[in-house]
């Protein structure tokens, strides 16, 4: 679904741009350029509809210095995939107050989205998200890392991210005495 | 879900390969899903570089992979290299500790790699996907972090994206045991600890309740200390809720005042029959801390609010 055009389709695109503006051109830190619906963008990322508001958008490829080509890729797979779907009710509601869920849950096909991303890629997802702030991808993108942590033991999670273990091994010792309940299955 | 083979491994070659081969471009297609790219010298295969030694005993596949960040720097002086060789043993039985912990059973894995290419599917991509996310990409961890180039990692997040993570867990026991991975992870929940233990209590109870608290940690461990002791269970958390939720009690006085009222008899009843167990020192100290709670509101002193913590 996604665009990726090269030099002679991105004259094409402007032309069809210019001629129809349902759409939005993003330019990736690497050069690529995509092309996302203007409605999906303005609805899941807060910071592309202060720019079509501001007028910040640049026919030539709105220029994202801070993501790549993938997870550029990624985000605009994410809005046209969204586009498609139509919302639950969950979704609907929106603010979140303490007295309801403090997430809502990712629905089947945004498991299955971030469900076949490498980890490199998942990454670069979750920053590209925060960076747009895209607020329902970053819930799921978020989900995802905590799924990949749960019911794991220390070393397993240090495996899973490839995290350094700084501790001494008193230090160690001793922390895990002091959250010893954690180790143990009620 | 199951494009990942499809993606990297041409369905003809992979019938045109014996089961070496196929093991090969599994692992080639792990490489390339953890962000790796091919480099240097490309096999006719355009997989892995097929070897055997002259008495033909062994076969070796090889082939090199490097960051694509790094093919992108216009010097190549400079770069630090990481030698891993991937042993992949494929072993018949039992169990071993591997440094990279992959281990493939041959019987498991051999008649799947025998499978045409439709019918391996779904289980190769697992694998590769596996792979990919383990060895593979801590691989790729390693090798960007001694070039100095910025791999996102879990670590590498901003402080309030790895917060909006935490946050997710649904279990205090999984965020205890994220303080023990490493001491910079235990600083990072230490200072943020209280909006991380409140999102466990919500987690918890699926409502937080609108009182002010002084810490929300030491709720959520009450909490789990009512699960923990059976027999007392009941009676604290009648005293939980006085001193937690007073609205909570206020919509429903009546009704909670007579089963705290049976609550009540009931523990004095399986009290007097522990007397003199094993748990009763458990069921002392809880009685203590209800003593603590009951009245109070909220723990003015300061050693007595963190007295769950330092436990």
């Amino acid at each position: 679904m996604e665009v990726d055009k090269g030099k002679g389709e991105a004259e094409e695109t402007r032309k069809v741009a210019e001629a129809d503006r349902d759409t939005v051109t993003l330019k990736s830190s690497d050069g690529k350029l995509f092309e996302v619906s203007k409605e999906a963008a303005a609805r899941l990322s807060t910071v592309l509809a202060g720019m079509i508001a501001g007028g910040s958008i640049d026919d030539n490829g709105t220029d994202l210095k801070q993501i790549g080509s993938e997870a550029l890729e990624n985000v605009v797979d994410y809005c046209n995939k969204h586009a498609n779907s139509i919302p639950s009710a969950a979704l609907i509601s929106s603010s979140i107050s303490f007295n309801t869920a403090p997430f809502k849950e990712p629905e089947e096909w945004e498991r299955k989205f971030v469900d076949r991303l490498s980890h490199d890629a998942l990454f670069d997802l979750v920053e590209a998200a925060n960076f747009l702030g895209m607020e329902r991808l970053l819930d799921v993108t978020c989900h995802k890392i905590s799924e990949m942590m749960k019911g794991k033991s220390p070393d397993q999670i240090r495996e899973v991210f490839n995290i350094k273990n700084d501790y001494t091994k008193e230090e160690l010792e001793e922390i895990r005495q002091e959250l010893a309940w954690a180790f143990y299955d009620d | 879900m199951a494009s990942l083979l499809k993606k990297f491994v041409d369905p003809n070659q992979w019938e045109a390969e014996d089961i070496v081969g196929r093991l090969g471009m599994l692992l080639h297609a792990a490489f390339l899903f953890a962000g790796f790219q091919p480099y240097g010298a490309c096999p006719p295969s355009e997989h892995l570089l097929k070897q055997s030694d002259k008495a033909g005993r062994w076969l070796c596949l090889s082939r090199r992979y490097t960051a694509p960040e790094l093919t992108r720097r216009k010097r190549a002086d400079g770069v630090a290299l990481t030698y891993v060789a991937l042993l992949i043993f494929l072993i018949a039985n039992g169990d071993m500790e591997n440094i990279y912990n992959e281990i493939l059973d041959v019987a498991a894995i051999s008649p799947r790699l025998s499978r045409s290419f439709e019918a391996a599917e779904p289980w190769g991509s697992r694998v590769c996907r596996t792979l990919g996310n383990r060895v593979c990409w801590g691989l790729l961890d390693e090798l960007c972090r001694k070039n100095g180039l910025p791999l996102t990692s879990f670590m590498s997040l901003p402080d309030d994206l790895k917060i909006a993570i935490l946050k997710r867990l649904t279990d205090g026991k999984d965020l205890a045991r994220v303080e023990c991975v490493s001491a910079q992870l235990r600083l990072l929940v230490a200072e943020r600890h209280g909006e991380l233990w409140k999102t466990l209590c919500w987690w918890r109870w699926s409502h937080v309740p609108v009182v002010e608290v002084r810490s929300w940690k030491d709720m959520y461990m009450a909490s789990r200390r009512r699960s923990y002791v059976p027999s007392i269970s009941t009676h604290i958390r009648c005293w939980d809720l006085i001193s937690a939720s007073r609205s909570f009690l206020e919509s429903a006085k009546d009704q909670e005042q007579q089963q705290e009222h049976q609550k009540e008899q009931c523990t004095v009843a399986t009290r007097a029959e522990r007397k003199g167990s094993h748990r009763r020192q458990v069921v002392a100290r809880n009685d203590d801390y209800i003593k603590r709670r009951h009245g109070v509101g909220a723990i003015h002193s300061p050693s007595s609010r963190y007295r769950w913590n330092h436990r």
